[in-house]
């Protein structure tokens, strides 16, 4: 193993390990929730990303290169992904259950155009589609509940917006940073990739902060 | 060459012959033990055939191919289970870790016989090592499945929650195997880790059973 001659992809995955790391402390610190579905499924959200990570960071340092032929990291990640989606449609159904907005389905058919792409691009149709379907539950629930944000509050259903967009940021940035590594595969510092992935991980934490704001689902508990 | 196929009849005949001796919980022990080394002989079939599609050297395939089809084929019997009789949560989580175990004792004996057994230090760490890493992938994978069953009745969020946890494991088996490929001193930190995380889902089991025994004394009316 080489930890000297260290590349800028190892020098982001270790930070968002980091970040991983104190946003799983967080919440298998927090002792009160308000429901059990909710403390599986946020704890499910960054223990599999955790996981992932660090199975795909051990393993470039390991081997000097990604891996190449088999899903395990990713898999990992689309645990991470569906927890998410079950998280938020848990969120969502506790705060007060409204119809889909329709403006919210452009999240599900930027995602669908997009994913068709990186099958054309990259292949792997099997885990773009799955991971696709995901993000697409995630985005459409997290747009519609922030598109009826007036109309919920005048029917007394108050929704955690910042939970919401910080998902809405989580989603956008996967996908920017997928189409970067679509356009250019080069591990280097101009790569605009290694720019983008630091954010995503300042997505999960600013995920986890919200998360961390959740008590008992009364009414006017939402911000 | 290793006849797993004629290994795998020594091990399995004699335990065929005594399902049809013993009745009740036992027979379902003795069940998953035989189903534990059918899942890893087939294990050893789809990962060759997935190896040979890829074109991955055996370093590769124990890296990446391995664990997925490993947990998924582990898994398999217990969501029949699970589907068709809804097995008590013991009576579960007791099926899953004897297909864990048995799948590891299997794979511990193929590789006696292509290795030899003449140093005790390396068996000792595989025996336990492994055996400890299968136990800890397939409590993972079960007690999400326990968890998921308590706390939400919706079939879909089981489905998905499950799934979710499955992916969880092969992580975590994915970790253990690249961990045992860098050698030195992270093959001893990927031999002992599962054994402390079995240690520590005992020590929790222990506690929260103490604790229930505890809340029931105190719950219980003086005469």
């Amino acid at each position: 193993m080489n930890f000297i001659d260290v590349n800028i992809e190892q020098i982001e995955n270790l930070f968002g390990l980091a970040v991983l790391v104190v946003c799983a402390a967080m919440m298998f610190a927090k002792r009160t929730w308000p429901s059990a579905e909710i403390r599986l499924f946020a704890r499910g959200f960054v223990g599999a990303g955790l996981l992932g990570d660090s199975c795909w960071t051990i393993y470039t340092f390991v081997f000097g290169h990604s891996p190449q032929y088999f899903y395990g990291e990713e898999l990992a990640w689309l645990a991470e992904e569906l927890f998410l989606l079950l998280l938020i449609v848990e969120v969502y159904g506790k705060e007060g259950l409204s119809p889909i907005n329709p403006t919210a389905w452009i999240g599900p058919i930027v995602i669908a155009a997009l994913s068709t792409w990186y099958v054309a691009v990259a292949g792997d149709p099997v885990l773009n589609i799955l991971m696709g379907c995901a993000m697409s539950g995630i985005a459409l629930f997290s747009l519609s509940a922030l598109l009826n944000t007036k109309e919920d509050r005048s029917k007394g259903i108050t929704r955690h917006t910042r939970f919401y967009v910080a998902t809405v940021c989580f989603v956008a940035l996967e996908y920017i940073l997928w189409s970067c590594s679509a356009v250019d595969g080069t591990v280097s510092i101009s790569n605009p990739y290694y720019w983008v992935g630091p954010l995503v991980y300042v997505a999960i934490l600013c995920i986890t902060l919200t998360v961390m704001r959740f008590k008992k689902f009364h009414d006017g508990d939402g911000d | 060459m290793l006849y797993i196929e004629n290994i795998f009849v020594c091990l399995v005949a004699p335990l065929v012959v005594l399902l049809f001796f013993v009745r009740g919980p036992r027979r379902l022990s003795i069940f998953g033990v035989v189903l534990g080394m059918v899942a890893c002989l087939l294990s050893a079939y789809v990962s060759a055939f997935f190896a040979q599609l890829y074109g991955a050297d055996v370093v590769a395939t124990a890296a990446e191919i391995t664990p997925v089809v490993e947990e998924f084929m582990k898994f398999l019997p217990v969501v029949f289970i699970l589907a068709v009789f809804d097995p008590k949560d013991e009576a579960l989580v007791s099926f899953a870790l004897v297909i864990g175990i048995s799948f590891a004792t299997f794979e511990n004996v193929c590789y006696l016989i292509e290795n030899g057994a003449s140093s005790i230090s390396l068996l000792f760490l595989r025996g336990f090592g492994t055996g400890a890493m299968h136990l800890a992938c397939a409590m993972l994978a079960v007690y999400g499945l326990v968890q998921l069953r308590h706390t939400t009745s919706r079939l879909s969020t089981r489905i998905v929650g499950g799934f979710s946890m499955l992916c969880v494991a092969i992580s975590f088996h994915e970790l253990f195997n690249v961990l045992l490929a860098a050698e030195g001193v992270l093959m001893y930190v990927a031999l002992a880790a599962p054994i402390v995380t079995c240690a520590v889902i005992l020590a929790r089991r222990r506690v929260h059973e103490k604790k229930r025994a505890t809340d029931m004394f105190l719950t219980e009316p003086i005469d």
